[in-house]
């Protein structure tokens, strides 16, 4: 058997699990769309008011936006189970996962699909396909928003891994997500230095969504490998931080007490 | 052998509170296809133990070895070796069908297609869950549930099976249903199970062998039989009578006393037996009599007094 | 003779369940320190886009830097201090429990919305002076002074029930469809358009203010806001007056929705 069929395997049936019911997966995910394209009605008041931020346009904020957005998408569809990190962290739920002779980092990630990530997707798509100036930088959108999902679940799973070692809840580490999300989501133009240094090393936001954007108005290969660079190099920084938090985990020391 | 325990450790650093010793020196080794349980009561260490022994928690001191391999080092390894069953934590996909959490579990241990399939029917065919193959989990009763769980750890061919808590939460039928199932299963496929139990019958009717633990420490390692022949001294006698309040008698001790209804417990080392029967006979009017070994579960209680 | 509960015994309950949601959200300090990063991180972020406008985009509408900043202080006090607060009344319905809460003397909505209101006057009053402190520092002012703290709290408060009260038929719907989340998401969202979440409604296209004044949602993020931006009296009287006729009339149908969804779960019964 080939050694890496299970990886596929246990991704579809993550999403299967939700496809079984495709009225409700239907509902969630047209209704998400529906949610996005009236947050961008927001964004058409802003700019109605505004004209532009610094040259910064409603186009570009809405490819932004629509990057993110499908970005968001993948890692709530295909690897939601991020999310799930610190409560199994909290409640023993890893045991099953160690238990398996497979990664329990990706056994984790593929443990839940919200079908709303479909939703993100297809809305995420179409904003892009209004903003962009070609079918392909509409190609090219995509490709960055798919690196940018990368970067986007490795920070979660790094929030999450946490709870390792402290007592972050799982709502806390939900609301320091949701809080990167915003860094992500909003044009990073004339932020304070350090918080400009923080959002391309430490909360890498500005490679899901904003230097994509910038590349796809003027290209830059030095940027183009920088988000390149960062879809591999976070990843790796979050499986590292698990593996470390699982010693911690399987010494049973946490600063919470014992199960 | 199929587990080496020498030595076996755990003590929790907890914040702001002292330093805390959930299992101690343990020792113990079990051969391949033995069926041990490990009972105490709670806080004992039973789950910590097995925790060390798959893995999944590292002890602060001693060695083990499970199917040739260091549990907490050689995890991945390990995982090929044994399988291991939550009581309270499932490793199906709810949504899905049970068959389909099956052929992912075939997926994820990468089992050869042919020998998978003659391994799961097998395994089916002993649970009697072949009815349940194209069921959702999420639609099983627990007890159905349990007997899918025990199939999927076992598809693997694994060489010990854990079970931690197997029997929680079942009503009286399931959990005789399981406990017949589990027993077959582990002649069938040579598999030795070392399973943590609060329930006795759950030794009774699986296990050959008692581990007994109890603040970290094992108190007591042998098998089920020396352990009712240690305490075969102690007999319980159950008289049904016409008198609705019977009176006892003689120097037996009162178990139980209610209305047409007297349980003495007698020690049979020091007293015979025909002649207490003989006793009851000329003093009640006597309608049934039944004479009992005494239950396991007092055996234990009274293990747990005498060896703090 | 079978016990019944006094209006008086109804009303400790509900008291005893608004303390409870107080001091649960205090005694959950990571949460509370989560909500105000969330609350900082999006305020700090938007003063930064405010203040790189041109000055005379603002001015348009009448609007000052310091002035939009405070505003967004003020309705995102609101908005975060409801957070998900259906999500409780959603889960219970899904998991079953609510079955056991439906048999209490005093109703499951009320204690579940008298709690949740417990948390939210928690969670305003734990983020209110930060908020400010680092809505004055983002400005340099304060757009208000302090005998204008009363009215604007009250309205802030009054604005926290109205979203709440939508919160509450959110978490009923699921009774209905089977989860909350798709009306809650066109609920927030519209929310943060036609309550003018960003922007004031002075702000607005003049056909959206109208569309806007004919829904609550105004009386949830804008009427607070705009109380502190513009605190002469006639102004704020129509303020509370506004959110007064919305929380009356959101609150008769909350106590419609409850029935409607005691009658359903009990009669109908639902399917776990």
């Amino acid at each position: 058997m080939n050694r890496f069929a299970w990886i596929p395997a246990l991704g579809l049936a993550n999403l299967r699990s939700e496809l079984l019911r495709p009225w409700n997966a239907a509902l969630l995910g047209a209704f998400m769309a529906i949610n996005n394209f009236v947050w961008f009605g927001v964004w058409a008041l802003f700019f109605g008011l505004a004209g532009d931020v610094r040259g910064w346009t409603l186009r570009d904020v809405t490819e932004i936006y629509g990057i993110l957005a499908v970005a968001y998408g993948i890692y709530s569809a295909f690897f939601g189970g991020a999310r799930n990190v610190a409560l199994f962290i909290q409640n023993g739920g890893l045991d099953v996962y160690l238990g398996r002779p497979r990664s329990p980092l990706l056994g984790v990630l593929f443990s839940r699909c919200d079908p709303t990530g479909f939703g993100d997707i297809a809305s995420g798509a179409v904003l892009i396909a209004w903003a962009a100036g070609s079918p392909a930088e509409w190609l090219l959108a995509l490709v960055f928003a798919t690196l940018g999902a990368s970067v986007l679940v490795s920070v979660y799973v790094a929030i999450n891994c946490l709870a390792f070692w402290t007592s972050a809840r799982p709502r806390l580490c939900d609301q320091l997500f949701e809080s990167f999300l915003q860094f992500a989501m909003v044009p990073q133009i004339g932020l304070p230095v350090f918080v400009t240094v923080l959002l391309y090393t430490v909360l890498p936001a500005a490679f899901i969504a904003f230097v994509p954007v910038e590349i796809l108005r003027a290209f830059s290969l030095g940027k183009a490998a920088a988000v390149v660079a960062a879809a591999t190099v976070f990843p790796a920084i979050a499986a590292g931080l698990f593996r470390l938090g699982l010693r911690r985990y399987a010494s049973g020391n946490r600063a919470l007490d014992v199960r | 052998m199929i587990v080496e325990a020498k030595g076996l450790t755990k003590t929790f650093l907890r914040a702001r509170s002292e330093p805390f010793t959930a299992v101690s020196g343990v020792d113990f080794t079990i051969d391949a296809g033995e069926r041990v349980a490990f009972i105490g009561p709670n806080g004992a260490g039973k789950s910590t133990t097995l925790k060390m022994l798959t893995g999944l928690l590292y002890p602060s001191a001693g060695a083990a070895r499970v199917a040739g391999f260091v549990p907490w080092a050689e995890r991945r390894r390990l995982a090929y070796e044994i399988g291991i069953v939550f009581g309270q934590r499932s490793q199906l996909w709810y949504h899905l069908r049970v068959r389909d959490s099956f052929d992912l579990l075939a997926k994820i241990y990468g089992l050869d297609a042919k020998l998978y399939r003659a391994r799961a029917e097998r395994i089916t065919n002993v649970l009697q869950i072949e009815a349940l193959l194209d069921e959702p989990v999420k639609t099983l009763s627990l007890g159905q549930r349990m007997r899918c769980e025990i199939a999927a750890a076992l598809l693997h061919g694994p060489k010990v099976l854990f079970l931690d808590e197997p029997t929680i939460g079942l009503d009286v039928t399931a959990k005789a249903l399981l406990r017949e199932h589990l027993k077959h299963l582990a002649e069938a496929e040579d598999t030795a199970i070392v399973l943590t139990s609060h329930d006795i019958g759950d030794i009774e009717h699986i296990c050959a062998r008692v581990i007994l633990v109890n603040h970290g420490r094992i108190l007591l390692d042998e098998p089920l039989e020396n352990l009712r022949a240690s305490f075969l001294r102690e007999k319980r006698i159950t008289i049904v009578t016409e008198d609705e309040r019977p009176e006892p008698f003689g120097a037996a001790v009162v178990v139980e006393r209610g209305p047409h209804r007297l349980t003495l417990s007698i020690d049979a080392s020091t007293f015979a037996i025909d002649e207490v029967v003989a006793e009851a006979l000329k003093r009640l009017r006597v309608r049934d009599l039944t004479i009992e070994n005494a239950p396991l579960e007092e055996i234990i209680r009274h293990l747990y007094r005498e060896r703090p | 003779m079978s016990a019944r509960i006094t209006s008086a015994g109804a009303f400790a309950a509900l008291a005893h369940a608004f303390r409870l949601g107080w001091s649960e959200t205090w005694a959950q300090r990571s949460a509370l320190l989560g909500t105000f990063v969330n609350y900082a991180v999006i305020l700090s972020l938007w003063a930064n886009l405010y203040r790189q406008l041109h000055p005379q985009s603002l001015a348009r509408a009448s609007l000052g830097y310091a002035q939009v900043v405070w505003y967004l202080a003020l309705t995102e006090l609101v908005a975060l201090a409801i957070g998900y607060a259906f999500r409780q009344i959603q889960d219970e319905i899904l998991d079953g429990s609510v079955t056991a809460l439906l048999v209490r003397p005093v109703g499951y909505v009320a204690l579940t919305a008298a709690q949740e209101i417990g948390r939210t006057a928690a969670k305003i009053a734990a983020l209110a002076v930060p908020g400010a402190a680092l809505a004055y520092w983002l400005t340099g002012t304060a757009p208000f002074g302090a005998a204008v703290v009363p009215a604007v709290a009250v309205s802030v408060m009054a604005g926290a029930a109205n979203l709440l009260a939508m919160q509450v038929l959110v978490g009923l719907s699921t009774a209905w469809f089977g989860t909350a989340r798709p009306v809650f998401f066109i609920a927030q969202k519209l929310m943060f358009v036609l309550g003018g979440l960003i922007l004031p409604l002075d702000a607005y296209p003049a056909v959206l203010v109208k569309i806007a004044w004919l829904t609550p949602f105004p009386a949830m993020l804008y009427a607070p806001a705009s109380v502190a931006l513009d605190p002469t009296w006639p102004h704020v009287a129509a303020m509370l007056a506004v959110q007064a006729f919305w929380l009356g009339l959101a609150w008769l149908a909350v106590v419609a929705a409850s029935t409607a969804f005691e009658r359903r779960y009990v009669e109908g019964g639902l399917a776990a």
